[in-house]
């Protein structure tokens, strides 16, 4: 083997060890990466699963009379669970249908109260009124009022609302 | 390498001078023969970066506090994608780093690296073995399970039998009397930030003062040219990285890194061990006893430190054939060889750690109470309270067991008294459950005879006897947990009917007008399986 021959063997065998190096490195570092990865994204975008609370009794409802109800939501934040207290207006239409109504005015968020002489909601904030199905019928608000489905159990007639 | 590189490159160069430093950093020259012998300290560097990663991960989610910390490594266990693999990594990898650092050390040892010039380079490796051990001993009390608070009871304790400054030492350790939640700070404060700050402080220095000697190479000098450290030999470094990569990436997902229940600092059955690097010391416990023990516990660990850190005076002849070195080397593998048998004899004692996916009778008659009016007058659905096993379970086990017996806690003014309030073995029965709730079991499927019989041993038997490390050993009844290997159903039935008609001194009382003869028939049956 001449000098030069020598030298080109020599840069060969470099580019392959280091062709090694770069490939195991690289492998490791891939494995470690999805193990991280899925460690730290994982909760990030967990889809919240939506839970039946019980919200009281059918019979206690009077017709087309809006009943303000607390529920209590535990939100499982990793190793603790939130509590939040929910304000919801169960209302019972014909048929023993009943609507939940979300308490949350849609402009920025203040609580609307039942107002039974002009039977609409009315925000005290900035003066956002609603009709009893939620359409907005004054105010700023940009949409009507949320609504949740209802479900209800037909041996104790318990109302349960879905959050 | 530097003659390549584009525009940006050139002038990250210009301004950092980056490419010599790189070249400085990968050109050292090896002395010939330097072989895979010389990869372990590679090893540990890159399982040293593997617990960092791991370990700052670990740290999004872990809460140091006697209220969350169980809870929050239960959650990275079972609640986040790889959170099983990421916990275990760094829990075998420090299993691997300690064997890593020991077989770095004996190298050193057999090759007689630590010779001069060497001596602090040999140092700054001693400190950092020690570094290692105290993050092995920190890192096991943050997952605050049962394991984890009793080790740490003993190592606290042993360090208050030092002479004189023992009791404020282990004060100090614990930040107060007892272990509780002030030790979990503070050790949680030494593993995460003062230990690696110590660390990266002596690999730096480690390394600076290994380029400046340069590597000891093989024990005779042979004869070759050097070749460069990279790629040459960061090749082998690389295999074999890749190699232990491997081996502990296998326990990682095939493994299971131990979360027994949550700390009850109540519950004292609970027989701790240290983790098996540790073993070996704890066992030299047995052997010195009484005035003694602090030659055990203190004497002997400070005296191999000593020796080691005093290695490269006490052995200051020139060679480094260890076949020259006959002192070292015998004694090096004597105290080896003493490592290994008292570690062995120490795993043959430990006794079985439970199994804390097991459903044990107490926590199936706790199932029972907890199905049970007791329990679920207020444990409803739209009831005064949330239904068992839907919300996370906030109190301890002291405090579940008062909120049972006592109705006055249960109900102060606000809830209507039950009628009765849990005896004690009932409430620890419904402890165990919560227990296994806690870890999120799904209860056994059980015939209707055999779920009587464990909710009949775990809410009477228990109170006299032991049965897989659960109930209480302590007047004289004996441990059921083998019974069935000594005695048939059929002896049984008649002994717990009438202890007195099969042994005139029997002390056990007659269950006879006690239980139905279908209950005592059921308890008869299960206990002849227990082989």
């Amino acid at each position: 083997m001449s000098e030069h021959e020598h030298e080109e063997h020599q840069i060969n065998r470099r580019g392959l060890l280091r062709w090694i190096i770069n490939v195991v490195v690289g492998g490791i570092g891939a494995v470690l990466a999805v193990i991280v990865g899925g460690a730290v994204g994982s909760p990030s975008f967990r889809k919240e699963r939506s839970r039946w609370l019980p919200a009281g009794r059918i019979l206690g409802l009077q017709p087309e009379q809006p009943q303000p109800v607390t529920l209590r939501v535990v939100r499982k934040e990793g190793y603790y669970e939130a509590v939040d207290h929910e304000v919801v207006f169960l209302i019972r239409g014909a048929g023993d249908k009943v609507t939940a109504m979300s308490s949350v005015c849609t402009h920025l968020g203040c609580h609307v109260s039942w107002d039974p002489q002009g039977r609409v909601f009315r925000c005290p904030c900035h003066g956002g009124v609603y009709d009893i199905t939620g359409k907005v019928i004054a105010g700023p608000p940009p949409r009507p009022l949320a609504t949740y489905s209802t479900r209800i159990d037909p041996d104790n007639h318990e109302v349960f609302v879905e959050l | 390498m530097a003659s390549r590189g584009n525009g940006v490159l050139d002038w990250l160069d210009s301004r950092t001078g980056y490419r010599n430093g790189l070249k400085h950093l990968l050109d050292e020259p090896l002395p010939s023969g330097t072989g895979w012998w010389f990869t372990l300290g590679s090893v540990l560097v890159g399982l040293l970066s593997i617990q960092f990663l791991t370990g700052a991960v670990l740290m999004m989610y872990y809460v140091p506090t006697p209220a969350y910390a169980w809870d929050s490594v239960h959650y990275i266990m079972t609640g986040l994608a790889f959170g099983h693999v990421l916990r275990d990594l760094h829990f075998f990898g420090a299993s691997f780093i300690v064997i890593a650092a020991g077989l770095h050390m004996l190298r050193v040892i057999f090759f007689g690296s630590y010779k001069k010039p060497r001596e602090v380079t040999w140092l700054s490796g001693v400190f950092l073995l020690l570094l290692i051990l105290a993050f092995a001993l920190t890192g096991y009390l943050l997952p605050w399970d049962q394991r984890a608070y009793w080790a740490t009871v003993v190592t606290t304790n042993i360090a208050k039998t030092a002479p004189v400054l023992g009791p404020y030492v282990s004060r100090l350790m614990k930040g107060g009397p007892d272990v509780g939640a002030l030790t979990l700070s503070r050790w949680y404060a030494m593993h995460v930030i003062l230990l690696p700050a110590g660390l990266v402080t002596f690999i730096v220095l480690h390394l600076y003062l290994m380029r400046r000697h340069g590597i000891s190479g093989p024990v005779k000098a042979r004869p070759g040219k050097p070749h460069p450290f990279y790629p040459d030999h960061v090749v082998k470094d690389t295999l074999l990285v890749a190699l232990v990569f491997a081996g502990l990436l296998s326990f990682a997902v095939l493994g299971h890194a131990p979360l027994a229940a949550k700390a009850n600092p109540a519950d004292a059955s609970y027989v701790p061990r240290p983790e098996w690097y540790f073993l070996s010391l704890f066992q030299l416990l047995h052997y010195f006893k009484g005035g003694l023990e602090p030659v055990a516990t203190i004497g002997i660990p400070t005296l191999l430190v000593l020796v080691l850190l005093a290695l490269p005076w006490l052995d200051r002849k020139h060679d480094r054939d260890p076949r020259k070195r006959p002192a070292v080397i015998g004694i090096t593998v004597l105290i080896l060889a003493g490592v290994a048998l008292l570690t062995t004899i120490g795993l043959k004692e430990s006794p079985p750690e439970p199994d804390p996916t097991i459903w044990s009778p107490a926590a199936v008659a706790g199932l029972s109470i907890a199905q049970s009016a007791a329990c679920t007058t207020c444990h409803a659905p739209g009831g005064a309270a949330a239904v068992l096993g839907t919300e996370r379970i906030q109190h301890d086990d002291s405090w579940i067991e008062g909120h049972m017996s006592d109705p006055q806690m249960i109900a102060p003014g606000l809830r209507p008294r039950p009628a009765d309030a849990l005896n004690v073995l009932q409430t620890r029965a419904v402890v165990a459950y919560v227990d296994k709730l806690r870890l999120d079991l799904t209860p056994p499927q059980l015939s209707d005879e055999q779920r009587a019989a464990e909710v009949t041993i775990g809410t009477r038997c228990m109170g006299c006897h032991e049965i897989q490390g659960e109930g209480t050993s302590s007047n004289g009844a004996p441990d059921l947990t083998h019974i069935g290997a000594k005695r048939d159903a059929a002896w049984l039935d008649k002994w717990i009917t009438d202890p007195g008609s099969v042994d005139e001194n029997a002390t056990m009382p007659s269950f006879g007008g006690i239980l139905t003869a279908d209950q005592i028939k059921a308890v008869a049956d299960y206990l002849a399986t227990l082989k």
